[in-house]
């Protein structure tokens, strides 16, 4: 029995039967190992686990019978009372579940939940989209350059009005070439945000490769106006890489304050950037209308960091 | 349909001996040697079978593109290959146009030459893979001044094997731009490509089944080998239409240590057998190799890999310098801790 691991796809079940059909595969080790090479599980059927496992001794010790619910018996009680004039009908049970009842009667009893499931730690779910992460960050990180296509199109147009160049005009093509250089608050209105933080970083080496992944802490003090490196300083940032800072620009250490904010400590990053030719980005983790003013001065693409930006959205916005 | 009552596999496993393997060269594509992995020869008759790319995932120096020209040399199919870079394109594995050639014939005064585009068209190695005839068509049209502007790529290592069938391999596609994998999609799904330039429908050719039952001709004509390192992750629509295997390393110490024996035991038999202490020799520095790596991984670093291990284990044997000479120290940093 197949079960799905990693990736729905009809593609890869009509694989497995393929395969299952040509060369004889069954059960047993090659049996998990084309469930596995296919992306899915191989879990063994209950008839073929029966034929595994020890069979079972014919008089078991009988269980003490304990109680199915941790329901305290007096609500109980206080329940059957209200359930009482219900009770007394059985025929009116009869009726209204005319057809039913047998089932209904026989139906297995649903376990209640625990507490210890709901005590259990949800999974975490990063703030941008699994499936969007991709395409959000090849149109915020993607740079152009010169792709090995000819662009026809300006080279009859150089050909026609009879322009003089030196070189074969080439199409550009979005490319991640250029990696990306992470800057990362790690204030205390952010902290809340530090396990994205890590994830972000870990997704964006998974997607670019480590070697083009850069990434720098800091702390910006908005009440103080200054930014303090956690780890050291950045250098000078390679030509034309995108520098993404991932901070709320000190909304969160005071959300009700007055909207102002004193852009100075951050002019040598800013200044650093243009330097390089680097584009300037932002992922903020709240929405725009906290956002400081005069933003869109220094920064060339923000957005939000949360669950409702798609590619498009990101797309839009950092359109070069 | 009557089905096989149990597995029986296809794909032959035969390494060279000594003897038949011409000068040593370092990351060979000669095909003659490769240790018995049960599992790697299952995943890659599933390829072989579902026409469907296979994915090798692992460690660099593990054996990923050494699997690719050992299986064409087993199953006596062509052999092509791609290094990809990050200046890959994905139309760089199916064709080349060379524009710039174009344009300077065309600009020479006295050229009488064919100037179409498909003279300056040049099959990548999935065109070869697809479909030979189409690509040697074209290469034997484009000529230079009487010379062919291209010729098929491992020709000499190709003669004498089916013209019909064929192993691609496709390295280290996790250093392309992600776009790549995803330009490769619609072409291995549908096993055909369209030439721009030269307005040229490239389709795979299909092939009928031949000889015996058990012969793998029977199964696929086609067997197209991505490698990985895993630096970066692959695109989900990707992974879905390839068949994937990890070469991972075994489980225990003790497995460990042998797999490392068996694999210097295959690849240097006769300078083993040449010394005296050749084994044991092999057998201390694969110890020490072990060694080595399970350091690096406590330091989250990259410890030494097969190849370099291979490395090692060459020069040592050559040298006579074991992991109990002063001179092993050196060898430890050159070769194995980079």
């Amino acid at each position: 029995m197949l079960k799905d691991r990693h990736h729905r796809s009809a593609i890869g079940l009509a694989e497995a039967l393929q395969v299952c059909s040509v060369l004889g595969v069954r059960e047993g080790t090659e049996a998990q190992w084309l469930a596995e090479c296919l992306g899915f599980l191989w879990k063994e059927s209950a008839a073929e686990q029966e034929k595994t496992q020890p069979s079972i001794s014919p008089n078991p010790q009988a269980l003490p019978e304990t109680p199915t619910t941790g329901v305290n018996p007096n609500l109980e009680t206080k329940k059957l009372k209200l359930l009482d004039s219900v009770g007394q009908e059985p025929m009116a049970f009869e009726t209204v579940f005319e057809g039913h009842t047998t089932k209904i009667r026989n139906a297995v009893e649903i376990e209640p939940a625990s507490l210890a499931r709901s005590e259990e730690r949800p999974a975490f779910q990063p703030l941008f989209l699994d499936r969007w992460f991709q395409g959000i960050f090849t149109a915020v990180l993607g740079i152009r350059v010169p792709s090995q296509e000819i662009d026809y199109r300006k080279l009859e147009r150089y050909v026609i009005q009879g322009e003089f160049f030196t070189q074969l005009p080439l199409k550009a093509r979005t490319k991640l070439v250029k990696g990306v250089h992470v800057l990362l608050d790690r204030s205390e209105s952010m902290q809340p945000f530090g396990r994205d933080q890590v994830e972000l970083l870990a997704r964006l080496r998974r997607m670019l490769g480590g070697a083009l992944v850069q990434h720098s802490w800091f702390e910006y003090e908005s009440s103080a106006a200054r930014i303090i490196w956690r780890t050291s300083r950045p250098g000078q940032f390679r030509m034309e890489t995108p520098v993404l800072i991932v901070t709320d620009f000190g909304n969160g250490s005071d959300p009700l304050g007055a909207r102002t904010m004193d852009w100075e400590p951050w002019w040598p990053i800013f200044d650093q950037a243009r330097c390089s030719r680097s584009r300037i980005l932002a992922l903020i983790a709240c929405s725009p209308g906290f956002w400081p003013p005069g933003i869109n001065t220094f920064v060339d693409c923000s957005l939000v960091w949360d669950r409702d930006t798609s590619p498009q959205t990101a797309a839009r916005l950092c359109r070069t | 349909m009557k089905t096989p009552a149990k597995y029986r596999s296809f794909l032959p496993w035969t390494s060279l001996s000594p003897g038949d393997i011409s000068q040593y060269r370092p990351d060979d594509r000669s095909g003659a040697l490769y240790l018995e992995d049960e599992r790697l020869r299952f995943v890659a008759e599933v390829a072989i079978v579902t026409q469907r790319p296979l994915l090798l995932r692992g460690e660099p120096g593990c054996g990923k593109s050494s699997f690719a020209p050992f299986v064409a040399r087993n199953l006596n199919w062509r052999y092509y290959e791609q290094t990809v870079t990050g200046r890959t394109e994905a139309k760089d594995l199916l064709w080349r146009f060379d524009a710039l050639e174009r344009l300077r014939d065309a600009r020479r005064v006295d050229s009488t030459a064919d100037m179409s585009a498909s003279q300056y068209v040049t099959p990548g190695p999935l065109w070869w893979a697809f479909n030979r005839p189409k690509a040697l068509e074209l290469v034997s049209r484009a000529i230079d001044e009487g010379q062919p502007r291209a010729v098929e790529p491992f020709s000499e290592l190709n003669r004498l094997r089916d013209p019909q069938r064929a192993v691609v391999l496709i390295d280290e596609i996790d250093k392309a731009d992600p776009n790549v994998p995803n330009d490769l999609l619609e072409v291995l799904g549908t096993n055909r490509f369209s030439v721009e330039e030269a307005d040229l429908l490239v389709s795979r050719l299909v092939v009928s089944p031949s000889g015996p039952k058990t012969s793998p001709n029977q199964h696929g004509a086609l067997l197209t080998v991505i490698t990985t390192n895993e630096e970066r992750d692959l695109p989900a629509a990707f992974l879905r239409r390839c068949v994937v295997h990890t070469i991972a390393e075994p489980d225990t110490p003790a497995e460990k240590n042998a797999r490392l024996v068996n694999i210097a035991l295959l690849h240097m038999k006769q300078l083993v057998e040449a010394r005296k202490d050749g084994a044991k020799m092999v057998e201390q520095i694969a110890a020490k190799c072990l060694e080595l790596r399970e350091d690096a991984k406590r330091r989250q670093r990259r410890g030494p890999s097969i190849a370099e291990f291979l490395d090692a284990v060459r020069f040592c044997l050559v040298r006579g310098v074991g992991p109990d000479h002063d001179e092993w120290k050196v060898v430890q940093q050159s070769v194995l801790l980079k």
